[in-house]
């Protein structure tokens, strides 16, 4: 027997066969092949010997105990967080995107594309041009005070 | 003046609701009315006591969280029992016992042992103690692969269809059916044997 007929014999003992067509074609087997109808025979009493027959198996524990892991578990789940969650406020949320744009500005501002040669840049970002060819600086800025020095040190030609 | 709630009189449908506002108690009336046949489901699929336990109880705590979800479709045990299965089944794809290089399932895939297999018909008029032959039935069972025993549990003992077991074992209707036949045919031939041995 091919396997597509075994499993169309077992399909149709579960009542699982798609069409109308198909239960009445192998409803018509099983009345004519003897070796169809042994294994719907079979099939249906290994079958009927399961039904209701399941084996019966106890919990290896008290109820009480089994219960207390459950509601230790639960009470575990459901109690609320010690830490209050952090909620941040919605004009923050709204204005997040904003934070952006700005820092992109400042940058800008910084680096003197914007208002470039304009007469109103602020002390700290003036340029130190320096002509000399040869010539190296050293820095030091202090945060206390809020200021830097450079001293830039050139090299003439003897 | 007020009266106190006998929770074990009361039916499941109203234990649920009582569950459902948060009431503890009747949650726990609800374990005790059907923990065994959860932790039998569990064990039936695992065939590990330890196992079967803890995820019996793990069953029971999703059970309580998804408690509002619960519409009353089916009865309270059954879809307890849906939750179990789930949870048997991820923990056994887990533990990958599947053994795909084994010969059996080879010969199985290729429909070989369908052929080898000799017809047996176990006698179901046989007379015997209903423990007895549960007795035989939960030998045969443990000796069947996860893959075959998972089939044959949902459709004899849950009587779920092949599309629904295909969902849940995620896996085509073809493999649903030929795994199911090959789990039957083999408990036949189990169960004629455990005959044999025990007539000796």
């Amino acid at each position: 027997m091919k396997t597509e007929t075994i499993l169309e014999v077992q399909a149709y003992l579960d009542d699982e066969l798609a069409s109308e067509n198909d239960v009445k074609r192998v409803a018509n087997l099983l009345a004519h092949d003897e070796e169809a109808a042994r294994l719907f025979k079979s099939l249906k009493a290994t079958r009927q010997l399961l039904e209701g027959n399941e084996p019966e198996v106890k919990l290896p524990e008290s109820g009480d105990f089994y219960w207390s892991k459950i509601a230790r578990a639960i009470e575990r789940d459901s109690a609320p967080s010690k830490v209050a969650p952090h909620v941040t406020p919605w004009w923050v949320r709204a204005l997040a995107p904003l934070a952006g744009v700005a820092c992109v500005g400042l940058l800008l501002a910084g680096s003197g594309v914007l208002n470039a040669g304009g007469k109103a840049r602020s002390a700290y970002l003036h340029e130190i041009e320096n002509s000399v060819d040869d010539s190296s600086g050293i820095s030091f800025h202090s945060q206390s005070q809020g200021m830097t020095v450079v001293w830039v040190k050139g090299y003439e030609n003897p | 003046m007020t009266t106190k709630l006998d929770y074990q009189a009361e039916p499941d449908v109203k234990l649920v609701q009582l569950a459902q506002k948060g009431d503890m108690v009747a949650f726990e009336e609800l374990v005790a009315r059907h923990r065994d046949k959860i932790y039998a489901r569990a064990f039936s699929m695992l065939r590990n006591e330890e196992e079967a336990t803890d995820l019996s109880q793990e069953a029971w705590v999703k059970a309580w969280q998804r408690l509002v979800q619960f519409q009353g479709d089916a009865s309270f045990v059954t879809w307890m029992t849906r939750i179990c299965i789930n949870l048997c089944l991820d923990q056994l794809r887990k533990q990958k016992r599947v053994r795909t290089d084994s010969i059996e399932q080879m010969e199985e895939e290729v429909g070989g042992v369908e052929r080898q297999m000799p017809i047996i018909t176990p006698n179901p008029t046989e007379r015997l103690e209903r423990g007895e032959l549960r007795n035989r039935i939960d030998k045969a069972l443990a000796q069947l692969s996860y893959e075959h025993r998972t089939v044959l549990i949902l459709h004899e003992f849950e009587e779920l269809e092949y599309k629904e077991i295909a969902k849940r074992m995620e896996c085509s209707i073809g493999t649903v059916m030929s795994r199911l036949f090959y789990a039957r045919r083999k408990m036949a031939v189990l169960l004629a044997g455990l005959k044999r041995e025990e007539l000796r």
